[in-house]
């Protein structure tokens, strides 16, 4: 089963994530939450150099952290806050830059409102199934060299 | 009395509270309410489309949906409160609702209110610790004797 890496905030209170999980089930694949602990957390956004005021964007930030450390294992990553939001704009897009930079996994990012669909979401994954040309993932070898290493 | 605790979801804080012999208004209670429904419509919380919508009564339509669904849980909460307990630049693991915009409104709804409202900075020491634990007791006794002279 392909899995997705889940990096995100306020799906749960949003409403959505039964709708991203829908999504995902829908084409053979599970979302997964990176592993993280509270040290972790702190290690990982005093590390990555982005001084967020919400303590869930910060959680993202250690996600996106553990994925490109190798402490979580995922096939593709979806990114994903709340629509209007400026702080979640600017870490969504500073985590996608990370991780592409870092790994070669693909990246979806994208910003909900409550009524976001898992409909809305399939057109988003659909240019990424696991046999698209040149878009071959094995596991293992989706991953560039660690910038902590 | 009622006392409304931010962070919402701290156990200390509750706690506290309820060692006073007073109710803690937390964030558990409400989202226990959520999760015992017998259909678990939208997993974890049981949050569907209609809370940021219910959220609309605190927070205008173009705040985050997240901010709105937050407040949908948190805002009647402070609606019941008769008094409150504010720890600012409390650390993720004392407790939290993940979203910094929406603490920033929580407390401004609560400060709002009219209610007695205790305001605290998150101790690092000691001795700082002992003094916002005697503060919190002195507040909560002193709301007690008030509800009694209130009463009679």
């Amino acid at each position: 089963m392909v899995k997705i890496a889940q990096i995100s905030c306020g799906t749960d209170y949003s409403g959505v994530q039964k709708e991203i999980e829908k999504a995902a089930a829908t084409f053979g694949a599970e979302m997964i939450i990176p592993e993280a602990d509270l040290d972790y957390i702190n290690e990982a956004y005093q590390k990555f150099g982005f001084n967020a005021a919400s303590s869930s964007i910060r959680l993202m930030i250690a996600r996106a952290m553990s994925l490109v450390e190798g402490k979580s294992d995922a096939d593709a990553v979806f990114i994903s806050t709340c629509f209007r939001c400026a702080e979640g704009a600017l870490v969504r897009n500073e985590i996608r830059r990370f991780i592409q930079q870092y790994t070669n996994l693909p990246v979806v990012t994208y910003s909900f409102t409550e009524r976001t669909k898992a409909d809305e979401l399939f057109i988003l994954w659909r240019p990424y199934p696991p046999s698209w040309p040149g878009r071959v993932y094995w596991p293992g070898r989706n991953r560039k060299a660690s910038p902590w290493a | 009395m009622k006392i409304a605790i931010f962070p919402p979801n701290s156990l200390i804080l509750a706690d506290l509270v309820e060692r006073k012999g007073h109710e803690p208004l937390v964030l558990q209670k409400e989202i226990r309410k959520k999760v015992t429904d017998p259909e678990i419509d939208s997993p974890p919380f049981n949050i569907t489309e209609d809370e940021p919508i219910k959220g609309l009564k605190y927070a205008a339509i173009e705040v985050p949906s997240g901010v709105r669904g937050r407040m949908a849980i948190f805002g009647p909460l402070i609606e019941e409160a008769e008094a409150a307990i504010i720890m600012e630049d409390a650390p993720f693991g004392f407790g939290c609702i993940g979203c910094a915009r929406t603490n920033e409104l929580c407390m401004f709804v609560l400060r709002k209110q009219g209610i007695p409202v205790l305001e605290l900075h998150y101790p690092e020491t000691r001795e700082e610790t002992m003094e916002v634990v005697n503060q919190i007791n002195t507040f909560l006794d002193n709301l007690e004797s008030e509800d009694k002279e209130g009463g009679d």
